[in-house]
């Protein structure tokens, strides 16, 4: 029987891995880079199936500090698949980065049981939110590194644009999930409002081109305050907020 | 007639739409960090229509509820920027249509789906949360019945399972906690009597009238008393507005992308470039133009 700390042990291979690769990066050793990339984001892949696996039909409805690591990883995996080695390395000092928050901060694991985490609905909508937030953030970092090169590149527009759309695509799942569990589309606290305020940013960035004056280089900016948005509202509370990391103990990864 | 011209011109005005989407994002991100700290005030609206909110809470705490008077003033002003923008465009693309090809035509008319779909969305929300009924706390023992108001119905809950984690279960903590409840009510009206079950994240669905769990007894093993549940009954008239504007918005956004990235892909540009400069440029009285970079 699989223990309930495989998954974030798992994570914990994961993130050593995701550290060679960075280092290898920083020494010049691409290929070598590239292959500790693939092999980290497979064993993330492994630790995220079956974490959702062992509590199974309930949700693991907090894990995205543990699941942005592998979003981002298989952003740079497409990126380096269109050739865009370059660009995709250079994300991996922010997987190292979020990988870290997730290992020392988080406050553990698996959340609080709660009936309410046991609907397709709730799969669903967590799984799109964590890959629209990793796709909104990528997009952020690559448009303002293209900023700093001087470069014009389409890239980064074209993966907020796909995690807009996997945003709208969590906003519904999460409307059918509340209605099912709550009888009332809308969940009347503050996750809720931030997140829709988050989801206006967005929208008015993707209008912003009505208005005349606003190039690719002051988009970037705006895509930077989004990201910091999603970071600040949206992952800290997940990890219980900035705070000074605990004693790096397994047992607060087993459910409580 | 000028001053509907005039009217319609300035609800037309991209920066007044954009302005709009900016102003709701602070106000919903102000709101947020002001809800933190009223969780209850807001926790009401789950209970009451919007002006039964309005009357006995909003207009009693306008310390902590003014931004979200004020967001709802905004919403209704940007479904007008909406329709009115949206309005513009689709005429100027119904001209543009002829000679556009299927594929082409399709990607010039997802904006306006993908905008009637969030009108749709928020005229749904307003409908569900100012009509229609919502009763929570309705108590419903195992062989118990109660009415409906408003209407014939009775309901009466046959059944109710509990299932428990048992001893040494994979979650810490839950030795003997609940982890499911299933029950089985009978609607009895006019027609006969119609069993239907019902779980947490289940609901029943029957002639217009919806009815979930919103909690349930017992909650460990053991307990001598009758088990009963605690039942939300509604009657949502705006949730079917909601579901085809969920489902025009989530259609016309698949067609977008997809369309764009079709097209792209075989000239050869990024699709980016088309997205932004095929989503309509609502200035009244323009024909659109594609911008070919």
């Amino acid at each position: 029987m699989i223990s309930l700390r495989f998954p974030i042990e798992t994570f914990y291979i994961a993130s050593l891995i995701y550290g060679i690769a960075l280092l290898c990066y920083l020494l010049k050793l691409k290929r070598l880079s590239v292959l500790c990339l693939v092999t980290a984001f497979t064993v993330n892949m492994i630790s995220e199936i079956s974490g959702r696996y062992l509590i199974w039909p309930y949700c693991n409805m907090f894990s995205e500090p543990f699941f942005l690591p592998l979003c981002l990883a298989g952003i740079c995996l497409i990126l380096i698949i269109l050739k865009r080695d370059e660009q995709a390395l250079s994300m991996v000092f922010m997987i190292v980065l979020f990988s870290c928050m997730a290992i020392f901060f988080s406050e553990g694991y698996y959340p609080p049981f709660t009936l309410m985490s046991k609907s397709i609905y709730a799969h669903l909508f967590h799984l799109f939110v964590f890959i629209a937030h990793g796709s909104l953030i990528a997009g952020a970092y690559l448009a303002i590194h293209s900023v700093f090169k001087k470069k014009r590149d389409d890239i980064p527009y074209q993966i907020i644009i796909w995690g807009f759309a996997v945003l709208c695509g969590a906003g519904l799942f999460g409307m059918v999930w509340s209605y099912m569990g709550r009888s009332d589309v809308i969940s009347w606290n503050h996750y809720y409002f931030h997140s829709i305020a988050i989801w206006f940013y967005y929208v008015g960035f993707f209008h912003l081109h009505l208005i005349r004056g606003w190039d690719q280089k002051r988009k970037a900016w705006i895509l930077l305050g989004g990201a910091f948005l999603i970071f600040w509202f949206d992952y800290l509370p997940q990890i219980g907020g900035l705070h000074i990391p605990g004693v790096l103990n397994a047992r607060l990864y087993e459910l409580y | 007639m000028n001053f509907i011209r005039t009217s319609w011109r300035f609800l037309g005005n991209a920066s007044l739409s954009l302005w709009l989407i900016y102003a709701l994002f602070a106000e919903f991100l102000i709101g947020s960090i002001i809800m933190r700290h009223h969780p209850s005030l807001f926790h009401a609206l789950k209970d009451m229509t919007l002006q039964q909110w309005v009357v006995l809470y909003g207009a009693n705490s306008l310390r902590a509820t003014w931004w979200f008077l004020g967001a709802l003033i905004l919403l209704f002003l940007l479904a007008l920027t909406t329709t009115v923008c949206g309005t513009d465009k689709l005429i100027a693309t119904i001209g543009a249509l002829r000679g556009s090809g299927l594929w082409r035509g399709l990607l010039k008319l997802s904006p306006s789906i993908i905008h009637l779909g969030f009108l749709l969305l928020l005229l749904g929300q307003l409908v569900s949360h100012t009509v229609g009924i919502n009763l929570h706390g309705n108590i419903l023992a195992t062989s118990g019945t109660i009415t409906v108001p408003g209407s014939r119905m009775k309901i009466t809950l046959k059944e109710l399972k509990v299932d428990f984690f048992g001893k040494g279960a994979r979650f810490l903590g839950m030795d003997g906690s609940p982890r499911d409840c299933t029950g089985v009510l009978s609607i009895i009206d006019a027609q006969g009597h119609h069993d239907r079950v019902i779980s947490i994240n289940r609901p029943v669905w029957y002639k217009g009238w919806s009815f979930f769990i919103e909690d349930f007894y017992p909650k460990s093993r053991g307990v001598t008393r009758s088990p009963f549940i605690n039942m939300v009954i509604r009657k949502d008239p705006g949730i079917r507005l909601m579901m085809g504007g969920a489902i025009l918005f989530g259609l016309g956004l698949i067609m977008h992308l997809l369309l764009v990235t079709r097209f792209h892909i075989n000239r050869g540009h990024s699709p980016v470039n088309v997205f932004i400069t095929t989503v309509p440029s609502p200035v009244s009285h323009k024909r659109h133009h594609i911008r070919q970079e």
